[in-house]
């Protein structure tokens, strides 16, 4: 009976230790960074509910927010397309400078860096003392060219051109939902009788541009902790156009045309058909740009399983490399291939946001997938779609 | 006594002069930037002159007289409120068009109905009102006023919603409302904001929406001379403003010179001052 309680206690433990495993977050890798933002049409009757909407929308799972403070921008010289608009932008405002400043903790009284981001997000143990002292060290510099390599220069800004339509146009359609916010029975009887609406949304993305040379010169140049240190302190100041946005690529997306009798909250409709669509466009930035491809840890290898799906744009035809995280004796880190697996076909979780409850797949909480090639794959090892 | 009579004096002609300014209609000229956004069926009509961006404009005004000058586009407007004149006009093609004989088309947003190309245009709603806020722009004390005017022109609602910011020591001449498309100020704008919302029309033609907002960017109190305010005389001016056909030669004319110059429709990306936005929101770094 003893060996029985023991036998009982030591399988509950394998079993909680399984089920803590299953947790994305027990896993450490190294993630894109991202700062979104949408535009604006002033001119736009209802702007405002466009912009509310956009900030209700949760920010994309799988990135690390890189979030600057500025979301919402709008442009005279407004175009259908905005990429040299952007790009302007981003020069006149000294956005790169922007990104590389969040990565560095810069302080906006005293004009210091320190590397706490950088831990943060790559997962360093290393006292920030311990980091300066090892600085000179083949493991120290491993933690900055590791820093650049995969933090650093997979910095992304996503801008996000919202439009929505209907058969009674976007401003019938937005002047019923602001009503029905307020509780206006008329406006949403109003919105019961416009039949059904899209959103379309043109998704640009760029990347902060960082390689060996920009890092040598940010350290020797720029980077600071003593606020003694005017020379860099003001260098930084003064050289904001030395870290530059380029532009990636972008995509459109027309959500499916979204009916709206019956609906009780049109807030939640509007929030849950522009996620979506924002959703999309992300993973479809990803289909064609494979430097911004999301990493997904195996939650469990017998079945293999992992928390993506529908909302990553998965379908029975992707594949998806499995890789491993190393760290070599230099202390690089790096990702080696190990092999290839696919999607099972009726088990594709449902995560977009607010699925269909009445949907199967919305409650799988997992999609799981068959070997297509390799093997001893175990939990942690990552998925990233293959090209 | 003798001196205090003096002080007193001298006192009361300080304040006397002091008020003088304060009622002093300004004359001079101001200098403000426009910041203008449309809707794709108005940038895309056949003679629109309206595009996406910014406008660098000067006004020079007395009294009952101003001429405003658009330097982006080369683009004039003559008028003086008490012979109730208005002429546009452009320096590429030197013609223009007189809306004397139909004033009122271009005073949309006067606190009345407007008589206008043999019709009324009723005055369905006007909130446009002192909102009690104050502001500083340009070192000025400045009070915000703000509402909607809707209006119904060829039995639709036209809808304005107006700001403006207006310096509370700087009196407006009588002129200025025809600046404002007919909008009643008694001091001088610093700043003025509307959006216009002419509704969704079928047949592929969509929304029709402005978003128009001017800030000054100078103030020159200055002499004013009457020559200021001439019209070119070699300038082909027609007086035809009720003729839909003589308005849409006249503006065509315009779009095609602007389009070829490069200012409608062109790359804005060579433009060296870059593009133009706003932001919401405030940088973290």
């Amino acid at each position: 009976m003893g060996l029985l309680k023991h036998f009982a206690l030591l399988s509950a433990l394998c079993f909680s230790v399984a089920v803590a495993a299953q947790s994305e977050d027990d896993y450490d890798y190294e993630r894109s960074s991202l700062h979104m933002m949408m535009i604006k049409h002033l001119n736009q009757k209802y702007e405002d509910v466009i912009v509310d909407v956009y900030k209700q929308s949760r920010f994309p799972e799988r990135f690390n927010n890189h979030d600057l403070g500025v979301n919402v921008v709008s442009f005279a010289e407004s175009e259908g397309d905005q990429t040299k608009n952007i790009l302007s932008f981003c020069e006149q405002v000294n956005l790169g400078q922007k990104m590389v400043a969040k990565w560095f903790d810069r302080n906006r009284e005293t004009g210091c860096f320190d590397m706490e981001l950088i831990k943060q997000r790559g997962f360093y143990n290393a006292s920030q003392k311990e980091i300066n002292i090892a600085r000179q060290s083949l493991r120290g510099k491993a933690l900055l060219e590791d820093a650049g390599e995969q933090l650093i220069k997979n910095t992304y800004l996503v801008i996000n051109d919202i439009r929505y339509t209907s058969r009674a146009g976007a401003f019938s359609l937005l002047q019923a939902f602001a009503g029905a916010y307020v509780g206006s029975t008329k406006a949403l009887n109003h919105l019961y009788d416009i039949g059904g609406f899209r959103v379309e949304i043109t998704s640009y993305l760029f990347r902060l541009k960082w390689d060996d040379d920009i890092a040598y010169s940010f350290y020797d140049n720029y980077y600071t902790e003593n606020a003694q240190d005017l020379e860099k302190i003001n260098a930084f100041k003064r050289d904001g156009a030395q870290w530059q946005m380029e532009f990636v690529g972008k995509t459109f997306c027309k959500s499916q045309e979204t009916a709206l009798s019956g609906v009780k909250d049109p807030n939640k409709l509007l929030v849950k058909v522009c996620t979506r669509a924002i959703d999309q466009n992300i993973a479809n930035l990803q289909h064609t740009h494979p430097d911004f491809r999301i990493k997904a840890p195996l939650v469990s290898t017998d079945p293999l399983r992992a928390h993506v799906g529908l909302k990553e744009d998965i379908t029975p035809e992707s594949k998806f490399e499995v890789l491993e995280r190393q760290i070599d004796d230099n202390g690089h880190v790096s990702y080696l291939r190990v092999g290839v697996i696919s999607p099972k076909k009726n088990l594709i979780w449902d995560n977009r946001y607010m699925p269909d409850e009445n949907d199967r797949n919305a409650g799988l909480g997992y999609t799981e997938f068959e070997v297509v090639s390799g093997k001893d794959f175990y939990p942690g090892m990552l998925l990233r779609e293959k090209e | 006594m003798k001196k205090i009579c003096i002080a007193l004096t001298i006192m009361f002609c300080a304040l006397v002069q002091n008020i003088s300014a304060q009622e002093t209609p300004f004359e001079g000229e101001i200098v403000y930037e426009t910041y203008e956004n449309y809707s794709d069926y108005l940038l895309k009509m056949a003679n629109s002159i309206w595009f996406n961006g910014v406008h660098k404009m000067r006004m020079i005004m007395k009294d009952t007289k101003m001429h405003v000058i658009d330097e982006t586009t080369g683009v004039h407007l003559i008028g003086d409120i008490a012979n109730k004149s208005l002429v546009h006009f452009f320096e590429a093609t030197k013609t223009g068009i007189d809306f004397s004989n139909n004033i009122e088309s271009q005073l949309v947003l006067i606190n009345r109905d407007i008589n206008y190309s043999h019709t009324v245009g009723k005055l369905k709603e006007y909130t446009y009102a002192d909102q009690n806020k104050k502001s500083e722009l340009l070192g000025q004390q400045c009070s915000l006023s703000e509402g909607r005017i809707v209006r119904t022109m060829g039995g639709m609602d036209q809808t304005y919603d107006v700001k403006t910011l207006t310096a509370d020591n700087i009196p407006a001449p009588q002129v200025f409302p025809y600046n404002l498309q007919g909008l009643e100020v008694k001091n001088l704008p610093l700043k003025w904001i509307y959006k216009y919302d002419g509704g969704h029309v079928g047949f592929g033609v969509g929304e029709l929406s402005i978003y128009y907002e001017a800030d000054v960017i100078e103030i020159n109190p200055r002499a004013v001379n009457d020559d200021e305010f001439v019209i070119p005389a070699d300038y082909n001016i027609t007086k035809k403003s009720m003729n839909a056909f003589s308005l849409m030669k006249y503006y065509s004319g315009v779009k095609k010179q602007l389009v070829k110059m490069g200012i409608k429709g062109g790359d804005n990306s060579q433009k060296t001052s870059g593009v133009h936005y706003k932001t919401e929101g405030e940088w973290g770094f």
